[in-house]
């Protein structure tokens, strides 16, 4: 192995190390987030590159030519210093600069790192020269010039052409202006800071508030954070995130930007905001008491600003919060609880009262909520370890549910439903979106339509209602009714009775221990290893039935147009009545010979053994086959 | 990679140097990356517009829907006071929505006339990400929808509505239809013209359509013919460049006529030829039956059953 591609191994084991070591602190210490730490050093990669690069130029040394008769071990140690091509200088300084250029960046040192490459840039090209004058001297006739360095050359010259002219131009502000936040691990990212600088500045308020009156927190464009704190006072913590290239502007639009609190429907100046605490707190009758800032008031005015609001509110209140276009999170309160905001994630976690949350376009997360939960959404819905109802409506955006002591209804358009470990009943309505169900301890009622069905481990009755579906059942315990069209089904251990009622449906039951009731069309129809009685109807397609047993009710198969296909064990006792109209009975069942030829129909009507069960087949235009069932004896032998 | 030598000083040549080429890109990428931020940005001012339409004595609603850049959500409501209702988040720094609503004289037919222009002079779409615009038609009386997408995803849920016509147009992104009830009324016609981006449309056939034409830019398409069947139809489809699968129910007779190019292909299982016709299996005793006329440039076209 060469130098090269040694120091190779070793750079990438050294950034693989680094990298599992930050998302290990990532998820063990949630004071770290493990992107915040990429984005800010991730240039510590490019300075490694350059110095290995570096490394590698001074390493390197001409070697002699090997001749043919010497060593491998030899040759091995000339290659380590010497064969290939020569390292080239300039990679080395220009991963290094670079990466020291974006880490000052990242650091503040250079606030506009995209209008300083649009005006240095061609220092680059100086150091590509400074670099090949060093070879000429160095290397004498192994200078080379490379075809990827040509090409490399020529993308600097556009790229860097397009910085000047990007930085001298509207246009920077344009790019600016993309909205195309980035979500890494839960941070929204942005790209597009060259152009233009933010300043941060934060105030701190509080209000008292009797242990009777709500809150209502409204904000835009920022999050807002919500925990407990004191009784009888609230505390907001506003963060003023202002874009302004001048700091001194930035701090004007800033000293404007404020926050009001008051009784819902009062003035809002902040001499009357405190006027109306007081009268709060010494008792005067209010329900709600809403928290703002003053953006309303400046609409008219061209700023660009965010507000973030980190409120503290006595842990027993109910708390209302509308935002838009910023996240929202809540942890460890106690009164109810009705949340909105769009475009951006809701967290609401480890809280005791009923909470309801509506959220468009964002994620919603609810995790380990002892009351009763809805939600109303147009993003991702994650629900986990609730102690009362889950209601969710979501369109467009996967639903993940578990861990649910209530009971469950679910609807959902175009995307996914999946729920897992529920007590109570569950109710899912899905148009054009998938299901999968897991452990359910109650009944499952699903409507569903053009997507898979996956069901499993439910401990009561199924009732599902399909059209154009894949369904599978597995392990259910209770009974299972199915109203089908254009389904494929599949179930698997089935406790208590199978009803289809199908049309264009076709279906492949195993291990029913319950009666089987079958109707439907146009698809194949096969059950096996059922227990209990057994009545299929079916037309343009075929009915195949397996049995090791049969019960007193026995077995009916009315087929148009379609094969019947029946496998029972040899030496079997029962009575059967098979008719195929312009068809064949074709018994390859010992015992089973006689064959009543009536014209255009085959009869067989016999008994097997001292008779007992009946079974019926009836078929027309196709056949009917009875044939030997294989004992597990006999598998096993095979 | 061979070796040449311009005035005693050796260049080479031959193939790209891959690595090198990567880390060029990389490096680009790497300048792209500087710039990023982690913090809550505010990139643009957005606006919002809810419009809510009381139902009156319209009969029948005319709709033409223009929307230059951004997402777009049509669906149905079951609301009996409300005609339509509209809800527009867009950056008021960039576009401009212009939204009128007439009526004739009697009242009985309303017109819905709705246009986002994109006032961005520069090739930057700014807000582009953030723009999205809500439709809730009536599903009481029919409709005559009329759409025009420029750049950006579409979702056009139709199940429960009453729709009496659809024309519908996308530029640049992703659409989904889907019906999921049957359609009450009869669906004159359905044009769907698909630019560039993936097609997805399920449960047409609970459209009651008469004509459906589908004219594919670039992009693959599955269009799925599911639902309640009540009449024969006649469906177009011209595939640009991409591949087009038709999935329709077993129930229906099919007859496909395609012509042949030597740049495509037709996949069809369960038929029969007879002439210059492909007939399913079931076209004789189908109780509805369809005619597929297919076009293809570049790609294939494939009709399976389910």
């Amino acid at each position: 192995m060469s130098i090269r591609s040694r120091s190779s191994a070793l750079t990438a084991g050294l950034i693989l190390i680094g990298l599992g070591l930050v998302f290990f602190l990532d998820i063990w210490n949630k004071e770290f987030s493990a992107w915040e730490f990429i984005a800010k050093y991730w240039p510590v990669i490019l300075i490694i590159i350059g110095i290995k690069k570096l490394f590698l130029y001074f390493a390197w040394r001409e070697g002699p030519v090997i001749s043919a008769g010497a060593s491998q071990e030899k040759a091995r140690g000339i290659e380590a210093s010497s064969q290939g091509r020569p390292p080239s200088l300039l990679g080395g300084l220009l991963w290094t600069s670079l990466g020291i250029l974006f880490l000052l960046h990242n650091f503040g040192k250079i606030p506009d790192l995209w209008s300083m490459a649009g005006h240095y840039w061609p220092i680059l090209l100086i150091l590509l020269g400074v670099g090949k004058v060093i070879d000429y001297y160095r290397q004498k006739d192994r200078v080379s010039l490379r075809v990827g360095e040509i090409i490399g050359i020529l993308i600097l010259i556009l790229v860097g052409l397009a910085a000047t002219r990007a930085t001298s131009t509207h246009f920077a502000q344009s790019i600016k202006d993309i909205p195309w936040n980035i979500n890494l691990g839960g941070t929204s990212v942005r790209p597009g800071q060259w152009f233009g600088n933010s300043y941060a500045y934060s105030e701190e308020t509080s209000y008292p508030i009797p242990p009777s009156t709500s809150v209502r927190v409204e904000n835009a464009y920022g999050q807002v954070v919500v925990s407990p704190g004191g009784e009888g006072e609230i505390r907001i913590r506003l963060k003023k995130v202002v874009y302004e290239d001048e700091e001194e502007r930035a701090k004007e639009i800033a000293d404007q930007i404020r926050v009001e609190g008051g009784l819902e429907g009062s003035a809002s100046s902040p001499d009357e905001d405190k006027q109306s605490a007081e009268k709060l707190a010494a008792g005067t009758s209010a329900n709600i008491f809403v928290i703002k800032t003053n953006r309303d008031s400046l609409s008219s005015e061209d700023h660009r600003f965010n507000t973030d609001m980190e409120v503290s509110i006595p842990k027993n209140i109910g708390l209302q919060i509308r935002n838009l276009y910023g996240e929202v999170h809540v942890a460890n309160l106690a009164g109810q609880m009705n949340v909105s905001t769009t475009h951006n994630p809701i967290e609401i976690r480890d809280c005791i009262g009923d909470v309801t949350a509506s959220n468009r376009y964002g994620e919603t997360r609810l995790i380990n909520l002892t009351g009763n939960v809805s939600v109303d959404a147009r993003g991702d819905v994650h629900i986990e370890t609730i102690k009362g109802n889950v209601d969710v409506r979501d369109r467009y955006s996967p639903v993940v549910i578990s861990g649910v002591d209530g009971k469950v209804t679910v609807s959902n358009t175009d995307q996914s439903i999946n729920i897992s470990d529920v007590t109570q009943p569950v109710v899912i309505e899905a148009h054009g979106a998938s299901v999968q169900v897991n452990n359910l301890r109650s009944t499952l009622k699903v409507s569903s339509s053009h997507r898979n069905v996956d069901i499993s481990n439910v401990d009561s009755n199924v009732d599902l209602q399909s059209k154009y579906s894949t369904i599978t059942l597995k392990d259910i315990k209770g009974s299972v009714d199915i109203d089908a069209n254009s389904d494929r089904i599949n179930a698997d251990v089935i406790d208590g009775h199978l009803k289809l009622k199908g049309r264009g449906s076709g279906i492949v039951a195993n291990n029913v221990r319950g009666s089987v009731e079958i109707h439907t069309t146009l698809k194949d129809v096969s059950v096996n290893d059922f227990s209990g009685s057994c009545s299929v109807t079916n037309e343009h397609a075929d009915v195949s039935l397996s049995t090791p047993t049969l019960s007193k009710d026995g077995v009916a198969v009315i087929n148009h147009n379609g094969g019947i296909n029946l496998f029972l064990p040899q030496g079997m006792a029962f009575q059967i009545d098979a008719t195929a109209k312009n068809g064949r009975v074709i018994s390859e069942y010992a015992g089973l010979q006689s064959l009543q030829d009536s014209g255009e129909n085959e009869t067989l009507k016999t008994k097997s053994g001292s008779g007992g069960p009946k079974i019926l087949l009836n078929t027309d235009n196709n056949n009917i086959h009875i044939r030997a069932r294989e004992s597990a004896d006999d598998r096993s032998k095979n | 990679m061979t070796e040449a030598k311009i005035r005693g000083v050796p260049i080479f040549v031959g193939r790209f140097d891959m690595k090198t080429i990567s880390r060029a890109f990389f490096l680009l990428l790497a300048f792209v990356g500087a710039g990023c931020e982690v913090e809550n940005q505010r990139t643009s001012e957005m606006a919002v517009i809810n419009q809510n339409q009381p139902l009156s004595k319209e009969k029948k609603l005319d709709a033409d829907i223009n929307l230059n850049i951004g997402s777009m959500e049509v669906s149905g409501s079951d609301d009996p006071l409300s005609l339509y209702s509209l809800d527009l988040d867009y950056d008021k720094a960039n576009s401009r929505p212009d939204i009128n609503y007439t009526s004739n004289a009697g009242g009985e037919e309303g017109r819905l006339s709705f246009v986002l222009t994109d006032s961005a002079k520069t090739g930057v779409r700014a807000g582009s990400q953030d723009t999205k615009l809500r439709l809730n038609f009536s599903n009481l009386i029919p409709l005559d929808l009329k759409l025009r997408t420029g750049v950006g995803e579409s979702r056009l849920n139709m199940s429960g509505s009453r729709l009496a016509a659809l024309d519908f147009q996308s530029g640049v992104g992703s659409t989904k239809i889907s019906s999921y009830d049957a359609n009450q009324v009869t669906c004159e016609y359905i044009h769907i013209k698909n630019g560039v981006g993936e097609m997805d449309a399920v449960g047409l056939g609970n459209l009651n359509f008469r004509n459906l034409e589908f004219e594919g830019g670039v992009g693959e398409a599955k269009i799925d013919f599911t639902g309640e069947w009540k009449q024969n139809a006649d469906i177009k489809i011209q595939v640009g460049v991409g591949a087009v699968t038709l999935i329709v129910p077993r129930s229906i007779g099919v007859r496909v006529e395609a012509p042949k190019s030597f740049l495509s292909g037709l996949h069809l299982d369960r038929f029969n030829k007879v002439d210059s016709f492909y007939y399913s299996d079931n076209y004789d005793t189908a109780q509805i039956r369809v005619s597929i006329r297919v076009v293809t440039g570049i790609g294939e076209c494939r009709i399976s059953w389910t």
